[in-house]
């Protein structure tokens, strides 16, 4: 009796097991590509009408995104280009999904990619080279200057595509009800901002008796990114180019005099002494606790942002700051030349399914402007999301709908005209940020660190020590000799030059 | 059948061990889908510990990776570190706050409910008690920024209306262990409680009815009776708990630390984080997680030969 | 006097137990109140909000709309339910035996269970594993691969050996076999321990995350924590595009509270089982 009820119960959970396994193997046809796509031939564009192209995209992004067989613009480049992409946003763990897929043999056959994966995966050999396809992509070939193309460069070869460049958009962001309040002028050097600042805190600019504001808050370091450029120097742990050659900001001699006056301005008490660690800074700025922000034009100036803090407080007026003028020039923080938004490589694995490829080269050439494609990722469906009139594209409400398209515009897009179509009301906030003086920076192009000397904890806890007196600058000349030494940044200057020279940053 | 029985006539060890295994086939048949499981998706996976001393490599595989060289390489890098030293220090001092301030409260918690016989409000403590489990780290991290945060949080309103000061709790390092090891009890209290509990059914009520007849009042028979009644489980719970006296809970110290806390807050594994973050080390992830698990089964096997004495090993 | 003192006793438990419940309902009450607040209201009235003053089920709504997460509410029952299920009979069909000290083998057993305990393999070869057993994409490579919790394991092990010996003796003289005692004596016996050991694992499988990130790419099958991360962590990604929209607070509460209440509303129903042990007590007299 009783073996029966163990060997009963044993059966069981073997099933569970199985069961498993057989659902697994039946439940799992997405991965293998369709096992008689046409082969060959794939100049031939054969009127008969064929079978979907099938291939898989992987991207990293925000998701929101509907499923893509509701997704009005997978399912139109689907249609326009005879394809079935099976089209993927991963949000979180992206770098982990990646790995595994790629680790399990089924790697996607277009992903995301970033610097530090280029060169791990240039290396063991997994991404295309696209130098030779770009004949094949007219519209990128047309639309990508020289500085797009190197951003996706890894030793000399084009392993990736960026999306295309997004322009400046961070400047000071002022309370200038405050300023009038307290009949004060728009500050234009570091010494009347340090008066601002300190006057926002001392003098009750919101007039409700208690002392209970401060001149500057924002988000880490890049909330004094104006006063480190006001210096004539980017913000810590950037590669700038002076006289024709690679340095490196943190241990450039005016770091040690931007850090002395923002020792001083922190002393007076002037700045949120939460500023390195905000996660919402743009909170404590609409709730009135700061007159200063360090933000982009779309945290402040879009209509819903505006309606947030127009809520709070119908009297406040976030104006954008001019840059400020300080001993090394008139700057407003920095612009990274190879600043990308992102980036998207090909599988090494399609070489062998050249059907697959040509396909894959067609959609994101179409997606490009002046290709059609570029427009559905813009901007949806014309008559249902945009409409033409006389030439320019009008949004139509639908359009709201698609706040996730972005992340289907892998090859970037005409940045200033897609921006006058989705933020009509921004024209002049976007126009003044873009047109900043901004110290130029080259980090994107710079080899990662590699090891131990990967973490920048000392180099960032130090810095903030100096920041906030609890060493010395009588110091800040030991603390440049050990990041020169001990953490390799004169090596790390060297290779910097070579890689800049390579591309002809640096002559 | 005949065979056993000729084997029994002439016993030696192996035999024995044999006969003993055949006699108790119902107790290992039903262990064998657990086993199976235990085989194929728990050790089946551990061969890539090999990558430890490895430069892995995702399109050579596990195998196919060349060895590193040395092959103590990625240990080094962290011993060479120049926080070793510290992060170690800090590992262990924060693992075992959590562990001398975070296991009474569960316990003590159990007890005093133990204590209550209104079924309602028992009930209704422990539901309670036990909500907080189920909030993720960035939205605690939210409430303790939204209650301590210098310049907006609740208390330090309190504080600042009282003294004119205000507390820099988070960015502290006076303060910021005490942070996490109370956020910690305070999420995990009412959890961990749920298995003391479980063990008070199995205490028999004729004990206390016994000790309730020779007058002895409520701390005695707590003392005497409920806590020797859940000592296996707590000394198996400790037991077990030192195996991770090298995981201090890397995501909660990962959400609430910062730049100001780095001395006191930087642990081994968020620096694993910082390092591997920039080219997914593969390599020196394991080789951390290795040398924490030869740290926590030293200890693991000298604590189970210690509670041994007290009947609660647990082999 | 011992009753004296009892009184004083009891009277400072009920006021620490008092204490520990204003200490968590205030701070949910705060998550509550932002998920009802609108976001300009939140920072308005700035610091710790408890009670909102405006309503709006904004949230609510905004999270509800997308057609996935009613079906993400379907996959996470299911893997609770079913994971819940297998993980109970594997575990305690492994426990049992292991309770016999005279087993051959038991302690080789019993250490390399508490080895899995400090160490595991890592994720890709734990991913090629999953593959080459084909559960890829599937919901058993959210239940499959934790079949059993080596933690659970041992502690249900633990409590199996609180059981009186003499119990099992008597049904062996009355002829019962190992399956048996275990069906007919250790389970019904062992209700308390069981209940608690199956809210762990329920609670692991709805907290589920990480397997339905790395095994299932198909967002149909992704239950809900993947949708909630995605909500608390969007605009941490590195691509933050102007278009994306962080999340406000307000969102991000109500997807806590949602995600959240199923699983506590159940906890009541649990702890009846808590106190089914004086069963035992009746037994053994």
């Amino acid at each position: 009796m009783h073996r029966k009820w163990s060997a009963g119960m044993v059966l069981f959970a073997g099933v569970c097991l199985t069961l498993a396994g057989c659902s697994g193997g039946s439940g799992n046809p997405s991965a293998k590509p369709p096992a008689s796509s046409s082969p060959g031939q794939p100049e031939a564009s054969a009127p008969v009408r064929q079978e979907p192209v099938k291939f898989t995209v992987f991207i990293q992004g925000g998701g929101g995104n509907p499923p893509q067989d509701k997704d009005p613009i997978i399912q139109q480049l689907n249609k326009d280009l005879n394809m079935a992409m099976d089209f993927n946003i991963g949000v979180t763990e992206y770098d982990q999904v990646l790995t595994a897929k790629i680790t399990g043999g089924t790697p996607p056959d277009v992903f995301s990619v970033n610097k530090s994966t280029i060169k791990q995966f240039a290396d063991q050999d997994l991404l295309l080279d696209l130098g030779q396809y770009l004949d094949k992509m007219p519209n990128v070939k047309q639309a990508y200057t020289e500085t797009d193309l190197n951003k996706g460069k890894y030793k000399g070869k084009i392993y990736a595509l960026d999306k295309r460049p997004t322009i400046p958009m961070h400047t000071y962001w002022i309370r200038s009800d405050w300023l009038r309040k307290l009949n004060l002028q728009m500050p234009k050097t570091i010494e009347e901002f340090k008066n601002v600042l300190v006057a926002f805190t001392e003098r009750d600019p919101d007039g409700n008796g208690k002392k209970d504001t401060f001149g500057l808050t924002g988000a880490d370091l890049p909330a004094f990114s104006g006063v480190f450029t006001a210096f004539g120097v980017a913000n810590p742990g950037n590669w700038q180019i002076k006289d024709d050659q690679a340095v490196y900001s943190t241990t450039e001699p005016a770091m040690k005099t931007a850090i002395g006056y923002i020792a001083d301005l922190i002393r007076t008490g002037a700045v949120d002494p939460e500023v390195l660690t905000n996660q919402n800074p743009h909170d404590k700025a609409f709730k009135g606790q700061a007159g200063i922000i360090w933000t982009n034009w779309p945290s402040i100036s879009v209509d819903a942002k505006m309606k947030v803090w127009k809520d709070i407080n119908p009297n406040a007026d976030w104006v954008q700051m001019d840059a400020l003028t300080g001993p090394g020039g008139k700057f407003q923080g920095i612009w990274d030349a190879g600043n990308v938004q992102g980036m998207i490589a090909i599988s090494k694995s399609l070489e062998k399914e050249p059907d697959k490829l040509n396909k894959v080269l067609e959609y994101l050439d179409y997606i490009t402007d002046p290709g059609k494609g570029q427009l559905t990722v813009n901007y949806g469906i014309e008559g249902t999301h945009y409409k033409m009139e006389n030439g320019t594209i009008v949004a139509l409400p639908a359009m709201g709908d698609l706040g996730y398209a972005y992340q289907e515009q892998l090859t970037g897009r005409s940045e200033q005209d897609y921006l006058k179509v989705k933020f009509a009301n921004q024209g002049s906030y976007i126009e003044f940020a873009m047109n900043q003086p901004r110290i130029p920076v080259y980090s994107s192009f710079v080899p990662l660190p590699e090891g131990a000397i990967a973490d920048d904890r000392y180099e960032y806890e130090e810095l903030v020590k100096f920041m906030y007196g609890k060493r010395p600058l009588t110091q800040w000349d030991d603390y440049v000799k050990t990041l020169n030494t001990k953490f390799n940044i004169t090596a790390r200057t060297a290779e910097a030059e070579s890689a800049l020279k390579e591309l002809g940053y640096v002559k | 059948m005949e065979k056993t029985i000729a084997e029994a006539k002439a016993p030696n060890l192996g035999t024995r061990w044999r006969r003993n295994a055949w006699r108790y086939r119902a107790l290992y048949l039903m262990m064998i889908p657990g086993l199976l499981y235990y085989a194929i998706y728990v050790y089946g996976p551990m061969y890539g510990a090999v990558i430890a001393f490895k430069d892995y490599n995702v399109t050579k595989g596990i195998f196919g990776s060349p060895w590193a060289d040395p092959w103590y390489r990625y240990f080094k890098m962290y011993l060479d570190s120049p926080y070793a030293w510290q992060t170690l220090r800090n590992t262990l001092l924060i693992s075992l706050y959590k562990l001398v301030w975070g296991m009474p409260p569960g316990i003590i918690l159990a007890i005093m409910l133990n204590e209550v016989k209104h079924k309602f409000f028992k009930r209704f403590v422990q539901t309670v008690s036990y909500l907080p489990h189920f909030l993720s780290m960035v939205i605690i991290y939210g409430l303790v920024v939204a209650l301590l945060s210098q310049t907006d949080g609740l208390v330090n309103q309190w504080i600042k209306a009282l003294t004119g000061e205000s507390v820099p709790f988070l960015t502290s390092t006076d303060w910021f262990r005490t942070i996490l090891v109370s956020t910690g009890i305070w999420q995990n209290i009412g959890w961990s409680a749920i298995i003391y509990l479980a063990a008070f059914s199995s205490i028999d009520p004729s004990l206390y009815e016994a000790a309730r007849c020779d007058g002895a009042g409520r701390r005695r028979m707590i003392w005497h009776i409920t806590l020797p009644g859940i000592r296996s489980v707590i000394l198996l719970l400790l037991v077990l708990r030192l195996g991770h006296v090298l995981d201090a809970g890397f995501e909660q110290i990962y959400i609430m630390y910062n730049v100001h806390v780095y001395p006191v807050a930087d642990i081994i594994d968020t620096w694993v984080f910082r390092v591997g973050l920039v080219d997914m080390n593969f390599s020196l992830a394991t080789a951390v997680g290795l040398f924490k698990t030869l740290i926590g089964v030293v200890l693991i096997v000298g604590a189970n030969r210690l509670a041994k004495r007290w009947e609660g090993s647990i082999w | 006097m011992t009753v004296w003192k009892d009184r004083l006793f009891l009277s400072v438990v009920y006021i620490l137990l008092a204490g520990l419940v204003v200490s968590v309902i205030f701070p949910l009450l705060y998550v509550i109140s932002v998920s009802l607040t609108p976001y300009s209201e939140v920072l308005k009235q700035g610091g710790f909000l408890v009670f909102p003053r405006h309503v709006t089920l904004a949230a609510y709504k905004a999270f509800l709309r997308d057609g996935l997460i009613p079906h993400a509410y379907g996959v996470t029952v299911f893997i609770t339910v079913v994971g819940t299920f297998v993980n109970l009979v594997l575990t305690s069909l492994m426990a049992y035996p292991l309770t016999k000290k005279y087993l051959p083998g038991r302690n080789a057993f019993l250490l390399l269970i508490v080895f899995t305990t400090l160490f595991g393999g890592g994720m890709i070869p734990t991913y090629l594993i999953v593959k080459e057993t084909g559960l890829l994409d599937t919901v058993w490579a959210m239940i499959v691969p934790g079949a059993v919790g080596s933690f659970n394991l041992l502690v249900m092990k633990a409590f199996f050996e609180n059981l009186p010996e003499s119990l099992d003796e008597a049904a062996r003289i009355d002829g019962a076999g190992e399956t048996g005692i275990l069906l007919r004596i250790v389970l019904p016996l062992s209700m308390p321990i069981m209940a608690t050991i199956g809210l762990f694992y329920a609670v692991g499988h709805w907290n589920e995350y990480f397997a339905a990130i790395i095994y299932v790419s198909d967002r149909k099958l992704h239950p809900l924590q993947v949708m909630l991360q995605g909500i608390l962590r969007a605009g941490q990604s590195p691509e933050m595009n102007i278009e994306e929209t962080m999340p406000t607070i307000s969102l991000q509460m109500a997807a806590v509270v949602l995600t959240a209440l199923p699983i506590v509303v159940i906890y009541p129903f649990i702890q009846k089982h808590f106190t089914k042990g004086v069963l035992l007590g009746s037994v053994k007299g």
